[in-house]
């Protein structure tokens, strides 16, 4: 398990920012858990050099989050209601085709 | 070391234990009915009709309603149906009718799980029961539109062609249907005793449309799954023949006016059907189909007459008719795009102008009188109908441009405007009703046609196979005068039609067919020994239909070149012979007796015939791009499922219930406390806690 604490504050705003850039290769989760795990990093802990920035990364990675949550939210509820009313491509988005029912 | 010995022991007596009684508990909680009927899914262009369970199955308390007043009685007794959350109700055959049902829908609503019908003997079945509509094959607009609607059949209750949410099945058999009785009656004394419950798992794969179950029949993620076949469209292989002389090869062009077809159907339809049953269509088609063979085997004996003439008869067989006509539509196409008949270019195809006349055999039953349409009144040979009638006391001309009854002539004539060629429609009705009282239903079979199929025989003469012989020869007689210009009279040997009716109506692996296809490779009609011709709707591709191989074998016989009946060839002559000749088929057979003229007896003949045998799918599956949802064809298909089953069950009380769910609660609670007690107090290595 890599603990935060022992590492020096030069690798830990390394590490932020690495997961903050690699969540814009379509990786929400990534961004998620940047949030979580720096949090207490970034807001709870005495003030250090790099943690301005580590709190610019852990927002930004919120804000992600949250802009990847609606849009999942939205296409989910627009699928499952205009499935069957899409026509053909309805049916060439659905991955398990229904079997007995429209 | 010794507790481990103990613990193998006892294993080893709980294995020996459960290895004596090979069978599943939960197998022996119920009670299964294998030979049960199911009403399954069909879909087409704009609905789907039939049945539909969960996939698990539909199960439910079971309840038995036997007649008029059990069903008032039931339908009123609102505290037994709110007592229980689905029912599933056996019901009298008797009672299948669109009223009840809708009633039992209405009054249960969501509860009705699930239709169970019985039958209690076989000579109690209903004196009607046929659930086609009223005017069959007049629900959508594929039929020859005359104004006057006839109810061709006025005991059919339409349930056919209606969309159920939940399954239903149907008991046939005496013995299933005891058992059943035995076991109600035995456990639904009361409230307070366990109940039987009945599970119907029907489950079909399609859904909707037939535009989107085809859709979706090919929707596949390439590695990730394979693609699943939901449903299939309905069709088979619509089948003619023709003497083998009269072919019209170029440069001979053909004539107008110079080919007569002569039409039968090869399918029927039944709302319950069951894998290994039978399929009832003794009315029709198969009377009819009978009548159709018989007279190509005239039309064969006397073939030195007809080929003299420049007019060519055509056997023709439909299969997919009953469904809104799909193979007439199917048949139609081929001759509009020049692909009748199909096979070696050089022969001229067959277009509407070269047709002389359709003559269709249809709906035929053991009755006094036959009745004969004709239509258009402009276009009809007088001559043909007077004669008919003169040579068959039998036959009663309809009133000229009555309508027509349900019969693939309809398309015939519909799809050539009725301008091109006459339609004559032989069938037994009486004042526009059909005398078929079980028409497209499973109840239609030989009892009707007054046969005893237990005791028939390959050579038995029955008053149906005289009364066939009685329609038969005139009309052939008929034929010949018209066509030829010769009085004479033509017999059918009996036995020709009787073993037609015993291979038709009983057994297909019957001498017959062996006589009439090679037998050097083996026979393939043996897996269907002891089964009659069946009559139902099949699908493309076809599986296992040995209706068309049968038909095709037998009619090309018949109409075979009998020239070479009187030459004794070798196999190998006969392959010679079919190497020069990209027209006709040849094969080397065994013979058959009694259609055999000359003197001379051989081991085997070569018989040279004319077949063909094309896909009877509608055209709406064949044109590319063809929009499903459009209504220029029909669009039948058939769902495909995996297993259909019964099995009844035994509901406890309510007491019962909670008893078995707080001792196994107590028993959860009581393992527990077990393996605590053995973690903590003994020293057995792998109870102890772990300590890495």
């Amino acid at each position: 398990m890599v603990s935060l604490a022992r590492k020096s504050p030069e690798e830990r705003l390394t590490i932020c920012r690495k997961y903050y850039l690699g969540g814009f290769a379509f990786l929400p989760l990534l961004w998620l858990i940047n949030f979580i795990w720096f949090f207490r990093q970034a807001f709870k802990v005495e003030p250090y050099p790099q943690q301005a920035e580590i709190r610019k990364y852990v927002i930004r990675s919120a804000i992600g989050t949250v802009i990847w949550c609606i849009i999942i939210i939205a296409w989910n509820i627009i699928f499952q209601q205009l499935r069957t009313r899409m026509g053909p491509v309805g049916d060439y988005l659905t991955f398990v085709v229904p079997r007995g029912y429209y | 070391m010794h507790l481990s010995f103990v613990f193998v022991n006892l294993l080893l007596c709980v294995m020996s234990v459960s290895c004596v009684q090979p069978k599943r508990i939960a197998d022996q909680m119920y009670v299964s009915f294998d030979r049960a009927r199911s009403c399954v899914r069909r879909l087409n262009g704009t609905h789907e009709i039939g049945c539909q369970s969960s996939t698990s199955g539909n199960s439910g308390r079971m309840y038995m309603i036997d007649n008029d007043q059990e069903f008032n009685s039931y339908i009123t007794d609102t505290k037994l149906i709110d007592s229980y959350r689905s029912f599933i109700v056996a019901l009298n055959v008797n009672l299948f009718t669109a009223s009840y049902v809708d009633k039992l829908m209405t009054s249960l609503g969501s509860k009705l799980n699930g239709l169970l019908l019985y039958l209690k003997s076989s000579s109690s079945r209903p004196d009607y029961f046929s659930q086609d509509d009223q005017s069959p094959n007049h629900r959508y607009s594929y039929y020859l539109n005359q104004t006057q609607v006839v109810n061709w059949n006025p005991q059919g209750t339409g349930l056919f062609f209606r969309s159920f949410p939940f399954p239903m099945m149907f008991i046939d058999e005496q013995e299933d249907y005891e058992r059943l009785v035995k076991f109600y009656r035995q456990f639904n004394i009361s409230q307070s005793t366990p109940t039987c419950g009945l599970e119907l798992n029907t489950f079909q794969n399609a859904a909707h449309t037939s535009k989107t179950c085809m859709r979706r029949n090919g929707i596949s993620h390439s590695f990730i799954d394979s693609a699943e076949t939901m449903c299939d469209p309905v069709g088979g292989r619509n089948i003619y023949s023709k003497l083998p002389q009269s072919l019209t090869i170029a440069p001979k062009v053909r004539q107008p006016k110079s080919v007569i077809l002569i039409l039968a159907a090869t399918d029927s339809f039944q709302m319950f059907l069951k894998a290994k049953g039978t399929t009832g269509g003794a009315q029709q088609p198969a009377t009819a189909l009978i009548i159709f063979l018989s007279l190509a085997h005239l039309i064969g004996q006397e073939q030195n007459e007809f080929n003299q003439q420049d007019k060519e008869i055509i056997f023709v067989t439909l299969d997919g008719d009953a469904l809104d006509y799909s193979a007439s539509f199917k048949f139609l196409f081929d001759m509009k795009n020049g692909n009748f008949p199909t096979g070696n270019r050089n022969e001229d195809p067959i277009r509407s102008e070269h047709i002389h006349s359709i003559i269709e055999f249809q709906s035929l039953s053991l009755t006094d009188k036959l009745s004969l349409y004709a239509y258009p009144s402009a276009l009809v040979n007088q001559t043909f109908i007077d004669t008919l009638k003169q040579n068959n006391p039998m036959i009663v001309s309809a009133m000229p441009d009555s309508p027509l009854p349900p019969a693939s002539s309809q398309i015939f004539l519909r799809e050539t405007s009725s301008s091109s060629f006459p339609a004559y429609i032989l069938t037994s009705n009486h004042e526009n009703e059909l005398s078929n009282h079980y028409y497209h239903s499973f109840f239609d079979d030989p009892s009707t046609l007054a046969i005893n199929i237990s005791s028939l025989e390959y050579n038995s003469t029955t008053e149906f196979s005289q009364w066939v012989k009685r329609v038969v020869e005139p009309f052939a007689q008929t034929l010949i005068e018209l066509f030829v210009g010769l009085t004479m009279n033509v017999t059918i040997k009996q036995e020709i039609i009787n073993n037609l009716v015993y291979c038709v109506l009983k057994n297909i692996n019957c001498p017959l067919i062996h006589n009439v296809t090679n037998q050097t490779t083996g026979n393939g009609f043996d897996p269907f020994n002891e089964t009659s011709l069946p009559f139902s709707i099949n699908t493309d591709p076809i599986s296992s239909t040995v209706t068309f191989p049968f038909v095709q074998n037998i009619l090309s016989y018949l109409l075979r070149d009998r020239m070479l009946d009187t030459m004794n060839l070798t196999e190998k002559a006969c392959e010679q012979l079919s190497k020069n000749d990209t027209f006709r088929s040849y094969t080397y057979v065994g013979g058959y007796t009694p259609s055999i003229m000359s003197d001379a007896f051989f081991s085997g003949y070569c018989v040279r015939s004319y077949s063909r045998s094309v896909s009877s799918m509608s055209p709406a599956f064949v044109i590319d791009n063809y929009d499903l949802s459009q209504t220029t064809y029909p669009v039948w298909t058939e769902s495909r499922w995996s297993t259909i089953s019964l099995r009844l069950f035994i509901i406890p009380t309510r007491k019962h219930e909670i008893v078995t769910l707080v001792v196994g609660i107590l028993l959860l609670l009581t393992s527990f406390i077990v393996c605590l007690i053995l973690r903590y107090y003994t020293k057995i290595s792998l109870l102890q806690p772990s300590s890495s």
